[in-house]
C-alpha cells in the first residue's frame, strides 16, 4: 500500500533503514510485516493533510509556562553502585561494551 | 553557503602542482561551561574523579530521570554571547539529537538547533603582519557532553565512563572565514582570551574543556567553495594547524590528480600528524532532531540579559584600545598584554604613575623569560606588580643603574624580597657623586699611564678604561658619569 | 473478615483510623485475595513480605495516633512507576530484571502518607496498547464478563493491570499514567472511576516515560471521593521535572456533591457523528439529561479539529516514544543480547526484547521524525495539536465542562483487534484529543450495556480545574443505576 497524499512510499528498504536507525533486528518475516502495517498507519494519518496549517505555530507541549532554571549546585553524583547495580556488563566501575572502532 | 569572492580577496594560497589553491576554513568549537553542576543535572561538573563517581540516575540516563536546566550555564551562555558581540535569543528550544554510541546514555543528546540560544556575532583577529581580520560567529548554542569511552585498557571491548556525560558545554560555530592553519590557530587562541576574560570556559585544551571540530575545503582563487571535509575533535592549538596544513595538502593533491572530495568525517591522527576517513559509517547518520518534551523552551527576560550585560568585563579589544590611548604602547605591546588579563592587569598595576614604556619591556622581558624559564603563571609570579614597580622607580631616580637592576631583578626572583630591602642590605645603589667618581677614574688612569698615550691615538681605547672603572666601583658607578669623566681626564 | 468488595479507599482509611481492623489484618486480607485472583494476570510483582513490615509499621503508628492520611492503606502500582527495590519492567521483556534504586515522585508522595505497594501491576508494554494484551506476561483479564459468556475480555489499556485490580478490589486504589486514554479507558471498561489530572499537574519523575508531552500520572479508584482523595496527595509541584505545574493543589474534597447548578455543560457535535455502540449513544443522552435535571445548561459546542487527533497523535507520541526508548540499549541496564560487535548487541538487545507493537511505534516514530519526513508528518501533527487546542480553549469560554462518551464500545474479547492496528487505535477516540490540549478529564462508570458489561462518561475541565471534574463526576455517580458486578468467578 501506497501513501498518495505525502507521495512517500513505505517500501521494504524504507522498514530496513528506519529499524537500522532505530537499532531493532528485524527477521524478514517481520519486514513484510511491518511494511504492510506501517503502510497502512502512514497513509491512514495523512489524512492530516485535510487540514489547513498555513500559519499555525507547532505546539510541543501544552503547558504554556517557559523553562525553570535550577541553582548551580552539586547536589547529586557519588553513587556508583546506583549507576551500576542493574548493568549488564562492568569492570573497574566502567560499563563494558564490544570494542568500539571509530 | 556558496560564496563567492574576487581574486583581489584572497589573503593566503597555498601552491600546488598547477597554480595557487585558496584554504576555506570553519570551526565549530565545542567549549565546557565553566560550572560547578551539569547542564541539566546536579552531579559535579569538574574534571577527573574517579570513574563513574560524577554520575547521577539523570546521566545515566535511568528509566523516568528527567532534566533540569542549569541558570547558570544559561548565564554563561549569554555573557559568552554577548562577549561575541552576538545577538541574544531571548527565545530557544532545547532539542534532542537522535544517535546510538555507547558513551550517550540517552540515546540522544539535549542540543539546540533550530533556535540557538545565540545568533550572529563576530571575533576580531590581529595577524601577525598587523593585519586585523573579522571572522563572523553563525551561532552560539548549548548542549550535553557525552561519556567518554576508552578502547586501550581491554583489546576485546570498550570501557565507557558517564563522568563527563551531561556536562554543558558552548558549541561555537564560525562562518568559513579562515583562509590558513595560522589564521584558525590565531583564532582558537583569541577565542579563548575571550573565553577567559568571560570566565565561561577555562580553556583548557589539555583536559579537554575546548575542542574544535575543523571544516577544511580548498578551491581556485576567486571560485566557488569546493566540497568540504570535517576533522573532528582536535585538541590542540598546534594539532589544529597540523590537521589544517595536512588536510588542505591531501585536498589539493586529492584534486590535482583527477579525484573529487567526498565529503566525509576525518579524525586527526596525532602519531603521523595525517587525517585518515572515520572508518565507522556515515550512512547512519540521521540525528531526528526534534524538540525535548522533557523540556519547554527557554524564555530570557530583557532584565536578565541586562543584568549580565552590566556585569561584563572589558574584553580584549577595548582593552587593547584603551591601552594604546592611555599608555601610548604601540599595537604589538598591547597585544601582547592582553592575550591574558592577568598580563593587563599586572602591567595597568606596574605602570601606574611610572614611564608605560620601561613598564611593558621589564614585563614582556625581564619577567616572562624568568617565568618561562621557572614554568609559572603570571599569578604565581616570584616578582608583585608593586615589587617591579618599585625596582623601576629605582631605575628613575638614579639608585640603581640599568645593569645594576637586572642583577637586583635576579634577586627578587630568587628571595620574593623587595627591591629597596636588597638594595640596602648588599648595598648596591649606584655612585653617582661626581667626586667618588672622579677618585676612582683618577686612580685607574695613574696606574694605566702607557694606556692613556695609546688612547689618545685609539679613541676605542675608552671603553677599556670605563670597563675599568666600573669594575673597580664594583659596577656601582654610573656608567654615563664614568664615561664623561674618563673621557675629560685623557682629554678626548 | 472484611468485606473487601464493598470498601473503597474512603471508607478502608475512616476504618483504619478508628481502629475497626488493623492495617496487617487488610493487607492479608488483600493478599488472600489476590493470590485467589491469579486467575486475571493483573500483577506483574508482588511485594506481600515488604507490605507486611510496612503494615506492621503502619499498627504501630496507628497505636500511638502518629497515623499519617493514608495510613497502612494498600495501593497497587502500575509497572511504569520505579519503586525503589521492587522490579519495575514496564511489561517489557527488555526491563524485565530491572531493580530501581529510586522511588518514582508521585509512589514516594504516598508512601509519605503512609501507603503501602502491594505490588506491580500489568500494563501493555510500556504503556503502548488499549488493551493490556502487549505485556510480556501475558494479557491481564477483565473481572466482568457478558452474561450469559465465558469469554474473557480485556479490561482496557495501557493500565488494564490497575483498572482490573480496583475493579476486582484487589486494592482500593491503583495509580496508573494516561498518554492517550491509557487510565479513562481500562476504567471505563472495568466500571472503576479513571481520572486523568491536566498535564503538569503530578509530577512525571521515576515515570518510565512514554510519551513525555503526554505522560500523566492519575489513580484508579471505585469512586469519585476516591479520586479526589488520591490526587489531593498526588498532586503538586516537584523541581525534579521541568513540565510539572507550580500551581497549589485544590481541596478536590470539598467539590464532590457540589451544586451545578446553572453551570453550562458543552457536548461536542462532531462525537455525535462518531460510530458509538448504540447502548453507548443512549448513555451519553441518559447523562446529558441527568444533568439537565441538576440545573446545568447544556449546549452544543464544536471541536473542528478533533477528527485529527487519532493520527495526530499516532504521529507525536511515536516521535517522542522512539527518542524515550532509546535508552534501552543493553548498556547500561535491562536484558543484553550478545552479537557479532556492538552495533549487532543493540539490534539483538532490542529486537528481541521489545515486543511487536512497540517495535512498531519506534519504527513509525523514527520514520516521522527522519530526514524528509519530519515537516509532513512530525511538524505537521505538531500544527495540527495546536488547533486541536485552539478548540478546546475556545469551547472553555463557553462552557464548565465537557460531556462525552470515555470509549466508543464496552471491553471486547482478548484477541480481538490484535490484528488491527487501526482498529485498536480507534478505542482512543473521545480519549486522545484530550491528552493533545493536556487537560484533565475523568471516566465515571454510568452504566451497564446490554451485555452487561461497564460503560463510561468522561467530563472534560479546564487546565488545572481537576476541582469540577469531582462536581460534575458526582451527579453521574448518583444518578446511574446499579454497576456491581454479579459474579466473581475468576477466584479460585
Amino acid at each position: 500500500m501506497v501513501s498518495k497524499i505525502n507521495n512517500m512510499t513505505i517500501t521494504k528498504d524504507t522498514i530496513l533503514k528506519i529499524s537500522n536507525l532505530a537499532k531493532i533486528s528485524i527477521t524478514d518475516q517481520e519486514v513484510e510485516k511491518l511494511e504492510s502495517e506501517i503502510s497502512t498507519i502512514i497513509s491512514w494519518v495523512d489524512a492530516l493533510n485535510e487540514v489547513d496549517t498555513e500559519n499555525v505555530t507547532p505546539m510541543s507541549n501544552s503547558l504554556t509556562n517557559t523553562l525553570r532554571m535550577r541553582e548551580d549546585l552539586v547536589t547529586d553524583g557519588n553513587k556508583v553502585s546506583d549507576i551500576l547495580s542493574n548493568s549488564p556488563a562492568d569492570d573497574e566501575n566502567f560499563f563494558v561494551v564490544p570494542k568500539v572502532i571509530e | 553557503m556558496n560564496e563567492i569572492n574576487t581574486t583581489s580577496d584572497v589573503r593566503h594560497t597555498i601552491e600546488g602542482q598547477n597554480g595557487e589553491w585558496e584554504v576555506i576554513i570553519g570551526l565549530e568549537i565545542h567549549a565546557q561551561v565553566t560550572s560547578a553542576s551539569k547542564l541539566f543535572s546536579g552531579s559535579s561538573a569538574s574534571f577527573g574523579g574517579a570513574p563513574m563517581s560524577h554520575v547521577s540516575l539523570v546521566d545515566a540516563a535511568m528509566p523516568g530521570m528527567l532534566p533540569v536546566i542549569n541558570k547558570h550555564c544559561v548565564r554563561q551562555a549569554v555573557k559568552t554571547g554577548l562577549g561575541l558581540k552576538a545577538k541574544i535569543n531571548s527565545y530557544s528550544v532545547f532539542d534532542r539529537k537522535n544517535y546510538f554510541y555507547p558513551d550517550l546514555p540517552q540515546g540522544y543528546q539535549i542540543s539546540q538547533f533550530k533556535y540557538p540560544i545565540v545568533g550572529e556575532g563576530q571575533v576580531k583577529v590581529s595577524l601577525k603582519d598587523g593585519e586585523d581580520i573579522i571572522v563572523r560567529i553563525e551561532r552560539l548554542h548549548l548542549e550535553q557532553d557525552a561519556g567518554k569511552s576508552f578502547h586501550d585498557i581491554d583489546p576485546e571491548n570498550s570501557y565507557i565512563d558517564l563522568n563527563r556525560s551531561g556536562v554543558a558545554l558552548m558549541e561555537i560555530v564560525t562562518m568559513p572565514d579562515l583562509r590558513s592553519s595560522e589564521e584558525a590557530k590565531l583564532f582558537v587562541t583569541k577565542l579563548r582570551t575571550i573565553l577567559r576574560y568571560l570566565e565561561t570556559c577555562d580553556g583548557n585544551m589539555e583536559e579537554g574543556s575546548l575542542r574544535a571540530d575543523i571544516n577544511v575545503s580548498v578551491r581556485k582563487p576567486g571560485e566557488n567553495l569546493g566540497t568540504r571535509c570535517e576533522i573532528k575533535n582536535v585538541n590542540s592549538i598546534r594539532f589544529i594547524g597540523m590537521a589544517i596544513d595536512y588536510e588542505a595538502r591531501r585536498q589539493v593533491n586529492e584534486i590535482e590528480n583527477g579525484r573529487d572530495i567526498v565529503q566525509e568525517t576525518r579524525l586527526f591522527d596525532v602519531s603521523n600528524g595525517e587525517t585518515r576517513s572515520m572508518r565507522s559509517k556515515e550512512e547512519a547518520h540521521d540525528y531526528r532532531y526534534f524538540p525535548d518534551p522533557d523540556l519547554l523552551p527557554l524564555s530570557l527576560e530583557d532584565d536578565f540579559i541586562k543584568e549580565i550585560t552590566s556585569e561584563l568585563p572589558e574584553l580584549p579589544d577595548h582593552k587593547k584600545e584603551r591601552l594604546i590611548k592611555s599608555y601610548g604602547l604601540n599595537s604589538y605591546d598591547a597585544d601582547i598584554l592582553v592575550s591574558d588579563k592577568n598580563y593587563a592587569e599586572y602591567f595597568e598595576s606596574v605602570a601606574s604613575g611610572r614611564d608605560p614604556k620601561i613598564s611593558v619591556n621589564w614585563i614582556t622581558g625581564e619577567l616572562f623569560s624568568a617565568l618561562n624559564k621557572l614554568n609559572l603563571d603570571i599569578q604565581d609570579t616570584p616578582v608583585s606588580s608593586d615589587q617591579l614597580g618599585e625596582l623601576i622607580d629605582l631605575i628613575s631616580d638614579g639608585t640603581l643603574s640599568g645593569r645594576l637592576a637586572k642583577d637586583v631583578f635576579e634577586i627578587m626572583l630568587e628571595t620574593r624580597k623587595s627591591p629597596k630591602l636588597i638594595v640596602e642590605e648588599r648595598d648596591l645603589s649606584q655612585i653617582t657623586d661626581e667626586s667618588s667618581i672622579e677618585k676612582i677614574v683618577d686612580k685607574i688612569i695613574e696606574s694605566n699611564m702607557d694606556k692613556v698615550e695609546e688612547a689618545r691615538e685609539k679613541p676605542k681605547l675608552i671603553g677599556w678604561f670605563v670597563g675599568q672603572v666600573m669594575k673597580e666601583s664594583q659596577g656601582k658607578a654610573n656608567p654615563a658619569k664614568v664615561n664623561d669623566l674618563v673621557k675629560k681626564k685623557i682629554g678626548i | 473478615m472484611i468485606d473487601l468488595v464493598s470498601s473503597d479507599l474512603v471508607s478502608i482509611r475512616n476504618s483504619l483510623q478508628n481502629k475497626e481492623f488493623t492495617a496487617v489484618e487488610l493487607l492479608n486480607e488483600y493478599i488472600e485475595r489476590i493470590s485467589k485472583s491469579s486467575r486475571l494476570n493483573l500483577f506483574n510483582t508482588t511485594n506481600f513480605e515488604d507490605a507486611l513490615k510496612a503494615a506492621h509499621e503502619s499498627d504501630q503508628k496507628i497505636i500511638k495516633g502518629e497515623a499519617r492520611s493514608l495510613e497502612g492503606i494498600p495501593i497497587g502500582v502500575k509497572d511504569l512507576f520505579c519503586t525503589a527495590g521492587v522490579k519495575t519492567t514496564a511489561s517489557s521483556k527488555i526491563l524485565e530484571n530491572f531493580v530501581p534504586t529510586y522511588e518514582s515522585t508521585i509512589t514516594q508522595k504516598l508512601h509519605n502518607e503512609g501507603m503501602i505497594l502491594i505490588g506491580k501491576l500489568s500494563n501493555d508494554e510500556f504503556a503502548m496498547g488499549s488493551s493490556n494484551e502487549t505485556s510480556s506476561s501475558g494479557p491481564a483479564v477483565n473481572p466482568w464478563k457478558e452474561i450469559n459468556s465465558d469469554k474473557e475480555l480485556v479490561p482496557g489499556g495501557s493500565s488494564g493491570g490497575s483498572s482490573g485490580a480496583v475493579a476486582a478490589s484487589l486494592c482500593p486504589l491503583a495509580i496508573a499514567t494516561d498518554t492517550g486514554g491509557s487510565i479513562r479507558q481500562p476504567a471505563a471498561f472495568t466500571g472503576t472511576v479513571g481520572l486523568k489530572p491536566t498535564y503538569g499537574r503530578c509530577s512525571r519523575w521515576g515515570i518510565v516515560a512514554f510519551a513525555s508531552s503526554l505522560d500523566q500520572a492519575g489513580p484508579i479508584t471505585k469512586t469519585i471521593a476516591d479520586s479526589a482523595l488520591a490526587l489531593k496527595y498526588m498532586a503538586g509541584y516537584d523541581e525534579k521535572d521541568s513540565t510539572s505545574a507550580d500551581i497549589d493543589v485544590e481541596d478536590y474534597e470539598q467539590s464532590i456533591g457540589k451544586s451545578i447548578k446553572g453551570m453550562t455543560i458543552g457536548v461536542p457535535k462532531e462525537y455525535e457523528e462518531l460510530d458509538l455502540e448504540d447502548d453507548i449513544k443512549q448513555n451519553w443522552e441518559d447523562a446529558i439529561n441527568w444533568y439537565k435535571s441538576a440545573g446545568a445548561r447544556i449546549v452544543s459546542i464544536s471541536l473542528p479539529h478533533s477528527k485529527y487527533a487519532l493520527p495526530a497523535y499516532y504521529i507525536i507520541a511515536p516521535a517522542e516514544a522512539s527518542s524515550n526508548l532509546a535508552r534501552y540499549d543493553g548498556v547500561k541496564y535491562g536484558s543484553r543480547i550478545k552479537g557479532d560487535d556492538l552495533d549487532d548487541l543493540y539490534k539483538n538487545t532490542r529486537g528481541l526484547g521489545f515486543g511487536a507493537e512497540v517495535k512498531r511505534r519506534i519504527l513509525i516514530g523514527t520514520y516521522v521524525l527522519s530526514a524528509g519526513y519530519y515537516d509532513a508528518y512530525y511538524l505537521k501533527a505538531q500544527k495540527v495539536r495546536r488547533l486541536i487546542h485552539k478548540d478546546f480553549v475556545e469551547a472553555f469560554e463557553k462552557v464548565d465542562a465537557i460531556v462525552t462518551p470515555t470509549t466508543p464500545t464496552t471491553a471486547f474479547g482478548i484477541g480481538e483487534n490484535l490484528s488491527d492496528p487501526l482498529k485498536m487505535y480507534s478505542n482512543d477516540i473521545l480519549t486522545v484529543p484530550v491528552n493533545l490540549a493536556g487537560l484533565p478529564a475523568i471516566s465515571i462508570p454510568s452504566g451497564l450495556d446490554r451485555k452487561g458489561l461497564p460503560m463510561g462518561i468522561q467530563i472534560v475541565t479546564n487546565h488545572f480545574n481537576e476541582g469540577k471534574l469531582f462536581q460534575f463526576g458526582s451527579v453521574v455517580e448518583k444518578s446511574r443505576s446499579s454497576i456491581k458486578n454479579q459474579s466473581e468467578w475468576w477466584l479460585i
